[in-house]
């Protein structure tokens, strides 16, 4: 019984997070830039448009879900935490990034900064459901070590975006950062669909 | 000592029954939710969220807000300040009962 109200409080408190619809046009975004900058370089006309088109996505993905899931408001320590999570990993994202593009150590530094908000996103959404966290909100969790790995593998020789005709390794990890981004905003949209809707069969039935 | 059954017995109806306990568990985990977002995160009909909404604002353990958004009627629930405090107490009387049943049921096995 209990385990039901933890899902509960769990999507309660992570209910924007877990509309993984929004999550797929910024996906997709990073994908775009990713190939653009692997193959042209100087216009910006087609980063900009790609830009507008995940703007207005995102804004039609939160009409719907606004809609069809209606809207919960986060409290203020929770937005306070967020505004100043994503400050500081804004921050080592810039910080990452010139150490990469001045080539100075043998890991991607971006890398491994996508990999650490990932798993402080996946640690701090689960943290009503500890005991089942990975079978709740696997999708971060795997992402975060997806992505750690792609980091690291140059560490031990392993040149992979050469194989795929990528000129730099922060170009790499941007597209396998696309991918993950976007499966896990397709597979966190099926669990929001499927477990919701699978709260409501089980519990209409003893209410009335 | 009182048994499990007898602090069971005891615990506040009104918040103890499943669609409330939903609710203001839910609630108690944001600032406020709307009315289809409650409805989704416990599974309650329409009607029957509806109606256990308004016993839980007239047990004064959440606010309702109805106005128009968009030209359309919107209902925004916020737990209170005693709502809060009652469920986490709630959850704490719900975890120390299952404590005790677990250590009478060890108690009754050694007998």
């Amino acid at each position: 019984m209990k385990d039901r109200y933890a899902q509960i409080k769990f999507f309660a408190s992570n209910y924007s997070r877990l509309q993984g619809l929004r999550l797929v046009p910024v996906g997709l975004l990073s994908l775009f830039v990713a190939t653009w900058s692997n193959t042209r370089q100087g216009q910006l006309d087609g980063p900009l448009t790609a830009l507008l088109v995940t703007i207005l996505l995102y804004w039609l993905i939160d009409r719907y879900y606004n809609r069809v899931f209606g809207q919960v408001k986060q409290t203020p320590s929770q937005r306070k935490r967020e505004t100043i999570t994503s400050i500081a990993f804004g921050a080592l994202a810039l910080l990452a990034f010139a150490l990469d593009t001045a080539e100075i150590i043998p890991v991607c530094a971006l890398g491994l900064v996508f990999a650490a908000a990932l798993f402080a996103d996946f640690w701090h959404a689960t943290r009503s459901v500890r005991k089942e966290a990975f079978a709740t909100f696997p999708e971060n969790f795997a992402a975060s070590i997806l992505i750690l790995i792609v980091s690291i593998l140059p560490l031990f020789g392993i040149t992979w975006w050469e194989g795929w005709g990528i000129k730099s390794q922060v170009t790499g990890v941007f597209v396998i950062v696309g991918i993950v981004i976007f499966l896990t905003g397709i597979w966190g949209h099926i669990r929001i669909t499927r477990d919701l809707s699978t709260v409501e069969a089980k519990t209409d039935e003893h209410t009335l | 000592m009182s048994t499990p059954f007898e602090e069971l017995a005891n615990l506040d109806k009104l918040i103890h029954e499943p669609a409330r306990l939903a609710i203001l568990t839910a609630l108690s985990a944001c600032e406020s939710a709307d009315f289809t977002a409650l409805r989704r995160l416990t599974g309650l009909s329409d009607g029957n969220l509806s109606v256990q909404l308004t016993k839980l604002e007239e047990a004064g353990l959440v606010n309702i807000q109805k106005q128009f958004v968009a030209k359309k009627p919107s209902t925004r629930a916020k737990i209170t300040k005693k709502g809060n405090e009652a469920i986490q107490r709630h959850w704490e009387k719900l975890n120390s009962i299952k404590q005790n049943a677990d250590a009478w049921e060890d108690n009754l096995s050694e007998e």
